[in-house]
């Protein structure tokens, strides 16, 4: 053997025991993470088949998503210190998929559509821009980037297996710690480890429900950082009983300190939402349901025939009910629900107090995606989830709540009144067929910034009547306090198929109103801008409907506890399933915070003359039960 | 033997990648560092040991996996200017290293050419140039001094391939086995705040 072998064999089995060498075999460095055992112990027979159970649920959770493709949305805040607050987001990120689970859990993105009013422009620096892509481009790839398939990945507890189940006794050592109740379930919790600690397996504690064996919340980190070049964040993921005896994954929190921040400032938080379990796979009874479809009217006693003018808005209509079904079957809008007529009867009152007829009445939708927007599309109005939780600031009478409520309906009620409709191309049933990922391109459902400037102004008018010019206030502080976070907030504020609070320059199109109402004060405990996401709708994962959430009302204690816009984290407090037929439960006695939005006592004092469609004169009721079965009912 | 070697060696590293495949939540290419270094070597030509420079840069792209390229010129200036010797070697190659807190010892192996320059007895040619294949083997330690600062020190051996055994008989072959003593400093390019895409 000469020299240039025993080279190349010496070179070849360093490599060899380098590569055999294990990550975690630190040495007198590392310090290998293992059970204390003093906390938790081997699991009792019943416990180790109340383990084998839950391995066989997760399987069927697994199957279930494969099937159904539910979308994932997450939602990021990069958090800075800040003297008065603790910490503020510096900076966000905002993703939109559906589950492809194919070997591995993936996710095919939501693509985004285009807002920006230059684009397809050029300007006299693109040629510098693009001489310096290159080398942004190489930074970036340098820089640690958010992957949001890392996020998917937390919707089940290992994915790693030949079918994405790797779940299993053979990988994962368990641990009984106690027994433990979440909401009305009873549940025994075990803490989790893997065998043999490799990247991508799940080491922390699960808490399987005692009576069919399905985990429902599961709360650690995945093993297998690479330090400097990838990482895995700990989580919190709960499940919701959306059937018999299925548990589907509904909410997941996710956050890491500052290790660096010695008054212990998170790094980043974040959420993911899953919903839209029912959209890939047609619900069975879809058949044989009533016939009553929601906004429909009976014209079988009209005339047989119809004029130009109705036929022209028939055509209008015929476009707007195909976008707004695609919109749904794209998991983007929520199911109709009981929360939808409330604000419906918010944007009719609108009209109502200021005597506008309609020839149809004003409906509103939820947006089911976090961004701040809102949109009209012919008499519809959707507004996102996220511009109702964190303008529902809890106060006595609502009158806080309902008067953003109303301002926010009154910018689109403008546009349906100043005549910003729809593009009828979309009456065309052609334009709709595109994967459901390509909706926010497809639909751009956007006004031109000209209208919205119309709109603005309109809106404003709108709400200087007398008994909508009080709320004018609130809605003033709603916007001061997201000025102030505004520039942390970059992904929030952008929308994705509809209008923007903010005009392309960073200030309002209602500024206006502003100087309507108080300068904000983050020290004043009685003055709350804006709640944080999640503050007062959830939706039912299944149905797609949203809920709203009956919450007890916790006093602010320092302007700290304020956390406008803010995520913060999950916590479900879980029930059985209940089929369609069984009654709701009753929210508690002093429960609701704001019960009704709208203001009782605002009803129009007189009926506006010449109105085909007369303004409410009651009050909106409080959502009753929905009509299918519900997966989480209404509870303290 | 060789190849069997080499054929277990391959499998190992793949099982090793096999592992790391569940997608994790923030992600970056890899670990950029590029520094210049002070060297103190064994020339394996001259007396005594010469001092030297050179840069070097490292990518890790993997878990436990790198690539590496370094330039070495090592000088000895005592004969004069015209009498200078100097070996210049340019190298590409990987490395395995293992993340110990700011500590990141590694092994490397790395392929290049050696350029070697010497004084010639004819006076009217004072200097001739001979390059040569080389093999380097080194271990050594990164220290993450500060987030946007690396220091390195290290040990490497160079085999140059082919070098004749004297300028008497250049039909004999031999070799050159330089042995290095590196210290680096190098800007290291640190991951951030994890962003958005």
């Amino acid at each position: 053997m000469n020299l240039r072998t025993k080279l190349t064999a010496a070179v070849t089995l360093s490599l060899l025991a380098a590569s055999a060498l294990p990550a975690a075999a630190a040495g007198p460095f590392g310090k290998k993470k293992t059970t204390d055992q003093t906390v938790s112990r081997k699991p009792s027979p019943a416990q180790n088949a109340l383990i084998d159970k839950a391995i066989t649920r997760e399987a069927a959770v697994i199957k279930a998503l494969k099937e159904r493709q539910p979308l994932v949305e997450t939602y990021i805040q990069n958090m800075r210190p800040d003297p008065a607050m603790i910490q503020v987001p510096e900076a966000d990120a905002h993703y939109l998929t559906r589950i492809n689970f194919g070997k591995e859990i993936n996710q095919t993105s939501y693509a985004e559509g285009k807002h920006d009013s230059s684009d397809g422009k050029t300007g006299k620096l693109d040629g510098l821009k693009h001489a310096f892509s290159g080398l942004s481009g190489l930074t970036k790839t340098l820089h640690l980037s958010y992957d949001e398939g890392g996020f998917v990945r937390m919707v089940v507890i290992d994915s790693n297996g030949p079918n994405g189940d790797g779940f299993d006794r053979q990988h994962y050592n368990f641990y009984f710690v106690r027994n433990d109740f979440l909401g009305t379930v009873p549940t025994v919790v075990f803490d989790v480890e893997p065998v043999k600690k490799s990247a991508g397996r799940f080491f922390g504690r699960v808490w399987v429900e005692r009576n069919g064996g399905n985990i429902v919340r599961y709360n650690g980190d995945l093993a297998g950082e690479d330090k400097d070049r990838a990482e895995y964040y700990h989580f919190d993921s709960w499940r919701t009983n959306v059937g018999e005896d299925l548990w589907l994954p509904t909410a997941s929190y996710i956050e890491e300190t500052d290790p660096k921040s010695p008054a212990h400032v998170l790094k980043f938080k974040a959420v993911n939402h899953i919903w839209g379990y029912s959209l890939k796979v047609p619900n069975k009874d879809a058949d044989q349901t009533s016939l009553e479809v929601e906004g429909a009217i009976d014209t079988s006693q009209q005339a047989p025939d119809v004029s130009p003018l109705q036929a022209q808005r028939e055509w209008v209509q015929q476009a707007e009910d195909n976008v707004i079904d695609r919109l749904y079957t794209a998991g983007l809008i929520d199911a109709p629900s009981d929360f939808d007529k409330t604000l419906s009867d918010l944007a009719n009152n609108i009209l109502a107090y200021n005597q506008i007829p309609t020839s149809r009445p004003l409906k509103v939708r939820i947006l089911l995606t976090t961004p701040l927007e809102s949109l009209a599309i012919g008499n519809t109005i959707l507004i996102s989830k996220s511009l109702i939780d964190t303008t529902a600031i809890p106060s006595a009478d609502g009158a806080q709540q309902a008067g953003n409520l109303n301002a926010l309906l009154a910018f689109q009620v403008a546009h349906i009144i100043l005549g910003h409709r729809i593009d009828t191309k979309y009456a065309f049933s052609d334009r709709l067929l595109f994967p459901s990922q390509a909706a926010f391109q497809k639909l751009p459902m956007h006004h031109t910034d000209a209208d919205n400037m119309e709109a603005a102004k309109k809106a404003i008018e709108l709400l200087s009547v007398k008994d909508l010019a009080d709320g004018q206030q609130y809605f003033a502080l709603y916007l001061q306090q997201l000025q102030a976070r505004e520039r942390g907030l970059q992904q929030l504020t952008k929308p994705q198929i509809g209008d923007s609070l903010l005009k392309p320059d960073g200030s309002f199109w209602m500024q206006a109103i502003i100087s309507k109402g108080p300068k904000l004060d983050n020290n004043d405990l009685k003055q709350q801008g804006a709640t944080p996401l999640g503050q007062y709708l959830r939706y039912d994962p299944w149905t797609d409907q949203v809920i709203q959430l009956h919450t007890t009302y916790e006093p602010l204690l320092s302007s700290r506890d304020k956390i406008p816009f803010e995520i913060t984290p999950v916590y479900l407090r879980l029930a059985y399933w209940q089929p369609a037929a069984a009654p709701a439960a009753a929210p508690a006695p002093g429960a609701s915070v704001v019960p009704v939005p709208a203001d009782p006592n605002a009803a129009p004092t007189a009926a506006p003359a010449d109105t085909t469609n007369p303004p409410t004169a009651a009050p909106a009721q409080p959502a009753t039960a929905p009509t299918t079965g519900t997966a989480n009912p209404p509870q303290n | 033997m060789k190849n069997l070697i080499l054929a277990l060696s391959f499998t190992v590293a793949c099982s090793s990648m096999a592992l790391a495949q569940s997608t994790p939540a923030a992600s970056r290419l890899g670990d950029l560092q590029v520094g210049a270094t002070f060297t103190n070597a064994d020339s394996d030509y001259v007396v005594n040991r010469i001092n030297g420079f050179g840069f070097y840069s490292d990518f890790d792209f993997r878990r436990h996996i790198g690539a590496e390229v370094d330039f070495h010129q090592l000088n000895d200036y005592q004969g004069g200017t015209n009498a200078r010797i100097y070996e210049r070697s340019y190298e590409a190659g990987g490395r395995y290293f293992w993340n110990f807190g700011r500590f990141k010892p590694y092994v490397k192996g790395l392929y290049g050419r050696g350029v070697f320059n010497f004084p010639l007895e004819d006076a009217s040619v004072p200097r001739a140039n001979l390059a040569f294949n080389t093999l380097n083997l080194g271990a050594g330690v990164d220290i993450a001094v500060l987030k946007h600062l690396n220091v390195r020190a290290e040990y490497e051996y160079q085999h140059w391939f082919g070098f004749p055994q004297s300028s008497a008989t250049p039909q004999v072959k031999s070799s050159l086995t330089p042995q290095l003593l590196t210290f680096g400093v190098a800007y290291h390019f640190p991951p951030g705040k994890p962003r958005r895409r």
